[in-house]
């Protein structure tokens, strides 16, 4: 899946973008042309890890105008969305961190809560849309992160160590009782 | 690990992504990333700068300027130089050579140390400081001169009214130096030789100001005459 996230991103030309381009001359309609092109899909990255409009709607907003202040610091090492996405991640994960939700603490606490042969089976389960989004919203704050990260985001479990600053076996068992934990809501709910 | 869920999620990745943000937010964007810090065309500044109030004019001419001499310090001789840079070793007396460097580094630590963007940022930024330095120095230095050029500009429009011949020669006069501006500016995007192109439109925003300096002299000349004629009529009544 990682490969196909980088393919659509790499559809835009890495080189140049014209509409970056247009901003980084000063140009004030290009501004808004950028914001209207990645604001949604923005927004909804956002809104996956901080579970909340309100707090999505601030860092959307500090995160544009990050991106647009510092657009001099923008090279084409990765697409402008790649780019945005970056900021849009990590300020979405400091608001998180803001409302003192730890990933070590629901480790912890969670541990005991999923015994290993509680999984259900995938194939079991009717996946739709609508489901898979509420039941990622249930997922307590620390296990959602990893899961969108990867599973919406396309970042591999490397790259999700270095964004959450913890060591890749976390991010690799978080991942799995995400998903697990997930299924079972979705069970839960089809039930 | 490529499991059903996360087949299913690929597929349908677009259609996860129904939120919609409030509208009002693009506003405060808007707002927050002001046209005021960024390189813009003179045309545009002049559209913005009618809703702005005086008072803001006379900060951002004042910000201007202290800006346009601390740039100058690597140019001008050492007594601008010791003025604008207090940090520096008291009254001693260094050498323009050795205190060059200090100060353009300076700058490009302000400009490098925004805060949490610190960790996603390119890491390609030190070859491209010297020259996009340069270039920003010069950027900014064409904008403070717009603004001046701009604000002659709404001086002069206030004899509209009463002059109006007068004021359409002066304005044809002062739009032919502007189509200028704008040839060379249009050249830019496309032209290697940046430097010199940003030169040549400065220059151009300079004769635009000496031309609405000696403008705004011929009207104050011409008020004052009136003035003149206009106490005489009324003593002689």
């Amino acid at each position: 899946m990682n490969a196909k996230i980088a393919e659509l991103e790499l559809t835009e030309p890495i080189l140049h973008d014209e509409l970056v381009e247009s901003c980084k001359r000063g140009d004030s309609r290009a501004f808004g042309e950028l914001y209207q092109k990645y604001s949604k899909a923005m927004y909804n990255t956002s809104l996956r890890i901080v579970n909340h409009t309100g707090d999505a709607e601030d860092v959307l907003q500090e995160a544009f105008t990050d991106a647009f202040r510092s657009l001099e610091d923008f090279h084409y090492k990765s697409t402008f969305g790649a780019w945005l996405k970056r900021i849009v991640i990590n300020k979405s994960i400091n608001q998180l961190r803001k409302r003192k939700m730890d990933l070590i603490d629901i480790e912890k606490t969670n541990i005991g809560h999923l015994p290993e042969d509680d999984t259900p089976d995938e194939n079991e389960i009717a996946l739709r849309i609508e489901d898979i989004k509420k039941a990622v919203g249930l997922l307590p704050n620390g296990y959602r992160t990893v899961l969108t990260l990867y599973l919406f985001e396309g970042y591999d479990q490397e790259e999700i160590a270095e964004i959450l600053q913890v060591s890749h076996a976390t991010v690799r068992t978080q991942y799995m009782r995400a998903k697990q934990k997930l299924l079972q809501h979705l069970k839960q709910g089809a039930s | 690990m490529n499991s059903r869920l996360e087949q299913f999620v690929q597929d349908h990745r677009e259609e996860f992504d129904t939120e919609e943000p409030d509208k009002k937010i693009w506003e405060k964007i808007a707002q927050e990333v002001n046209p005021g810090k960024k390189k813009r065309p003179p045309l545009v500044v002049r559209l913005d700068w009618r809703r702005f109030s005086a008072a803001a004019a006379v900060v951002l001419l004042i910000a201007g300027s202290v800006w346009y001499f601390g740039t100058r310090t690597t140019t001008q001789p050492p007594m601008v130089k010791t003025q604008t840079s207090p940090a520096g070793d008291g009254g001693k007396q260094v050498a323009p050579l050795a205190q060059a460097p200090q100060t353009t580094k300076d700058t490009t630590q302000t400009r490098s140390n925004e805060p949490t963007l610190a960790t996603i940022r390119p890491q390609d930024n030190k070859e491209d400081n010297k020259a996009g330095d340069l270039e920003n120095s010069m950027d900014e230095e064409m904008y403070h001169y717009a603004r001046l050029v701009e604000i002659k500009h709404n001086q002069l429009k206030a004899i509209e009214k009463d002059e109006p011949l007068l004021y359409r020669q002066f304005a044809s006069d002062v739009s032919k130096l502007d189509s200028v501006y704008h040839n060379l500016q249009s050249q830019l995007p496309k032209n290697p030789n940046r430097e010199q192109l940003l030169e040549a439109m400065l220059q151009n925003l300079q004769l635009q100001m000496g031309l609405l300096n000696h403008q705004l002299d011929i009207i104050k000349q011409i008020n004052h005459s009136k003035k003149a004629e206009y106490e005489k009529a009324y003593k002689t009544t």
